[in-house]
């Protein structure tokens, strides 16, 4: 069901009617039954795997409880040290003997659904390189909706229980809401456990506050999605499917009008997700901070997708650099490299790796693998560059505060993002290294000038409607500087200004928005993930 | 409902201020955005227009173009005090005249005597791909009703929604780029392009060449066409009206003989009268040089008023429908329904002499 369509508001609608007038201890339950309802209506057959996972982190997860219950009941009763420790360290290599075991099958299910193909593929190719005629049949196997945010999500969930940051949930149903809460199933945020429960079972009343502002916030991320991103993506499409036609300064538009797109689309969805939550009394955690207002690409991931950024560096950058092995590694590589680099390749290599699986979650294609490792090598100059910038910026003291300087920061910070999400543009990373080329090899200024951007299979006007809703975009962008939630600054107001502002984007939106007959009502970017 | 929904009287008043101001400025919108039909696709008014109309009709003529283009109403009144009206839109398929029929007889506070049902679209079994327009054309104009509901069920296309049709401006958004004087022209009220259903254009285009037709395999009517068609004959008759299939004479597309037999066989199982009027062309007078505006595909007014003339002798004398010429109020209205009739007529002559063809449709 898609987030923007009626059949949606449809269904909040009924889901809400019921939550308000069920009592509050069922409350959580009946979050669940639209939470399986929902993923129920992308596919019935999808429930089995979005079930499997959790059915094997609730029984991984009680039995880790069960071993730590022995542990304490051994532990109380003992007071010689050496014994205390001794059951400590049992249950640790039992829990994490078992927790290895569902990480690997929950992971495992989502590497068959979505990795298996591109697998298969890739042996395919080496065996036609080395000449064997011998091929292998792909699965074909249909990608269930929002499996790698799920799965992300019980990951985090089964490694803090591991951490024992995260309390064990003994009621199976409680922990399928957790991973199958409708509004985040999609496309995130991806929750903690320990965040997300204080306010999912709770049964929050229905509130007007709630109500006002997660309306609110639903009608802010349609409006990105429908006036700004449904609305500009069949110029692009012509872009990205044309790369032999449109290339030069075509390459530079493409880029700065993808980013627009996927920011709307994707912040679109995630308010869209907020919103719906927040009617429950849900809180998700916010998944952007105005990104494109960025200095540095460190800077950018730390606003981007901020809970994939933040699960990488909790799940997998922080346990790898600081590693056992990684330390090993490091010490044995300064004899070889000297003291100052091993200290570094740690940190280095974990990475390019971090970054080869964020790469590999978001698709199943080199388009998204390059993509990865482009981010990471950058990154990784970023920090070999640290000294410069430091020795730099001592020298000049006043220029990080110079609003010009900043601007080109900003501004180079932009455009090279620009330049590795191309990668997820263009079909294959050889035509995307072509179009990177094509800047300084056909430039094609002339033919822009000539035709412009009316070509585009967009009339002018459709332009002019989705730059109107962009202003509007960076108005509301200003209203929430210093990380304040728009809707707060917009309570600053005076209550007729309040209410003329959001009927405006209301009506924006009915009228400018790309649905209803004649539009591909199309589905988020990042639904495919 | 928790209390803290509870709201204090200021509080109740905004919102109540509010919500009246999204109505107002979506009703302002939608109205603003709504096709005109005022230049183009003038028969988008059509189905509207009947709710128009404070008379009761005798007689109701229902099915696509070649009903609302072929049949006079104002002859029907001229020659035999007939009271009519059609309801008519183009492409309009088996199953929306049904629900045109429910409709009509939700509304009329008379039920007619006689309902004449063109058979053309019986040969439709499903909705073009691309026939939205059409269905727009169709059920824009029928009122909110559960029959409106019903009849947007049996023929929507896979991308339409129902909402859409409650609220157009969901559909006719787009029309912001393309807003132009007729939109504001015609913002409190639709033009009438039509008497009682009857569209008027006295040009000629004399038919000339017409289209091989499109010979098939198999000529059997569809399942859901003789469903509705069943549904309307039962309707008929529960309401205790006459039905009357007629197929009018235009000389494309062709109306093949397997069809025909289809028809007749059905009339006949069901003691209904059905006629064929191609078998009647010299009878009527029909010259296919002079009656059609469009080479053979829609009479022009002469020859809709010369159909009006031989199927109101079938309805006065077959049907006995009264002839309401000496009811005084009755016939102030058709008079003056006359009158706007012979005017445009005039203006449309005028024009053809003037400049060749007609660029007057609408009824003063």
């Amino acid at each position: 069901m898609l987030f923007t369509s009626s059949g949606f508001l449809f269904f909040l609608a009924v889901l809400l009617l019921v939550y308000a007038l069920t009592p509050k201890s069922f409350r959580w339950l009946v979050l669940l039954v639209g939470s399986m309802a929902f993923y129920g209506f992308a596919g019935p057959f999808f429930l089995i795997y979005i079930c499997s996972t959790i059915i094997i982190t609730y029984l991984f997860t009680m039995c880790i409880k069960r071993i730590r219950a022995t542990r304490d009941a051994g532990m109380a009763g003992e007071e010689d040290k050496e014994k205390r420790k001794s059951f400590k360290e049992k249950a640790k290599v039992k829990t994490r003997v078992l927790t290895g075991f569902c990480l690997v099958l929950i992971l495992g299910i989502l590497a068959m659904v979505k990795y298996t193909d591109f697998a298969i593929l890739n042996v395919n190719s080496v065996l036609g390189l080395l000449g064997i005629s011998k091929q292998f049949g792909l699965l074909g196997l249909a990608l269930p909706m929002g499996i790698s945010f799920y799965t992300f999500q019980t990951v985090g969930y089964a490694v803090d229980v591991y951490r024992e940051k995260a309390v064990i949930e003994k009621n199976p149903l409680k922990l399928a809401l957790f991973v199958s809460f409708f509004p985040q199933v999609v496309q995130g945020p991806i929750s903690r456990f320990t965040e997300l429960s204080k306010t999912l079972y709770s049964g929050n009343p229905i509130t007007r506050v709630n109500l006002a502002r997660g309306a609110n916030r639903i009608l802010w991320g349609f409006f990105k999605k429908l006036v700004i991103a449904d609305r500009l993506w069949p110029a692009l499409a012509v872009l990205a499917t044309n790369p032999e036609e449109y290339q030069g300064i075509f390459y530079l538009l493409s880029i700065a009008m993808y980013a627009i797109i996927l920011f709307c689309d994707f912040t679109g969805g995630i308010d869209i997700a907020i919103g719906a939550a927040e009617l429950f009394g849900v809180r998700l955690p916010e998944n952007f901070n105005r990104p494109f207002y960025s200095r540095s690409i460190q800077e950018y991931w730390q606003r981007w997708h901020m809970t994939m950024y933040s699960w990488f560096r909790d799940y997998v950058f922080y346990p790898m650099a600081a590693s056992k092995k990684m330390l090993k590694f490091s010490k044995a590589a300064k004899k070889i490299v000297g003291n100052d680099i091993a200290k570094r390749l740690p940190v280095h290599i974990t990475l390019i790796f971090v970054w080869f699986l964020t790469g590999l979650w978001h698709g199943a294609t080199w388009n998204f693998i390059v993509w990865g490792l482009a981010n990471g090598v950058v990154l990784m100059f970023s920090l070999e560059m640290a000294p410069i910038y430091e020795r730099f910026n001592s020298r000049f003291p006043t220029l990080s505060d110079n609003r010009i300087y900043r601007c080109f920061q900003i501004f180079r910070t932009f455009w090279l993002m620009n330049m590795i999400r191309s990668f997820d543009i263009y079909d294959g990373v050889g035509t995307t290294f072509k179009m990177m080329g094509s800047i300084v090899t056909n430039f094609s200024l002339s033919e822009f000038l000539s035709t412009g951007i009316s070509q585009l299979s967009l009339p002018v006007k459709d332009y002019l409607s989705a730059g109107v809703g962009l202003l509007v975009v960076f108005w509301v962008s200003w209203l929430g500087r210093g990380e304040v939630d728009y809707r707060e600054r917009l309570d600053g107001f005076k209550w007729p200004v309040r209410y003329a502002a959001v009927g405006l984007i209301l009506f924006m939106t009915i009228v400018f928005g790309a649905y209803g007959y004649g539009f591909d009502a199309r589905q988020f970017i990042y639904n495919v993930f | 409902m928790s209390t803290r929904l509870s709201i204090n009287k200021l509080t109740i008043i905004k919102i109540v201020l509010a919500v009246f101001t999204f109505i107002f400025v979506f009703a302002v919108l939608q109205r603003l955005f709504m096709p005109k039909y005022a230049s183009y696709a003038l028969e988008g008014n059509l189905i509207g227009e009947y709710y128009n109309s404070t008379m009761d009709q005798d007689v109701v003529l229902i099915g696509d173009c070649e009903v609302y283009a072929n049949f006079s109403t104002v002859s029907f009144w001229e020659n035999y005090g007939i009271t009519s009206i059609i309801r008519g839109s183009p492409q309009q398929l088996v199953w929306h005249s049904y629900y045109l029929l429910e409709d009509t007889l939700r509304h009329a506070r008379k039920k007619p005597q006689v309902v004449v049902f063109n058979v053309m679209a019986m040969q439709y079994s499903e909705p073009a791909r691309d026939s939205e327009p059409y269905n727009r054309l169709n059920l824009d104009g029928m009122r909110l009703s559960p029959v409106k509901f019903r009849a947007f069920q049996a023929s929507h296309l896979e991308d339409e929604d129902f909402l859409s049709y409650v609220f157009p401006l969901f559909r006719f958004k787009e029309n912001w780029k393309e807003l132009n004087s007729e939109d504001i022209r015609f913002f409190l009220q639709n033009p009438q392009v039509s008497l009682n259903g009857f569209m008027v254009r006295s040009d000629t285009q004399p038919a000339g060449m017409t289209p091989h037709p499109i010979l098939r395999g198999n000529y059997d009517f569809g399942e859901k066409p003789m469903y509705y068609l069943e549904k309307m004959t039962q309707l008929a008759r529960e309401n205790d009206i006459g039905l009357i299939l007629i197929k009018a004479p235009v000389l494309w597309p062709h109306w093949f003989d397997e069809w025909d037999e289809q028809i007749a066989q059905f009339a006949a199982q069901n003691d209904l009268l059905y006629i064929n009027f191609y078998e009647h062309v010299d009878e009527i007078g029909l010259d296919w040089e002079k009656h059609t505006f469009n080479a053979g595909l829609h009479l022009n007014a002469f020859g809709a008023e010369l159909m009006a003339k031989y199927l109101g002798g079938v309805l006065a004398n077959e049907y006995n429908i009264p002839d309401r010429r000496s009811d005084f109020y009755i016939a102030q209205h058709w008079n003056e329904m006359t009158q706007q009739y012979y005017r445009l007529i005039g203006i449309q002559q005028e024009e053809i002499s003037e400049t060749g063809k007609i660029s007057s449709f609408l009824i003063d």
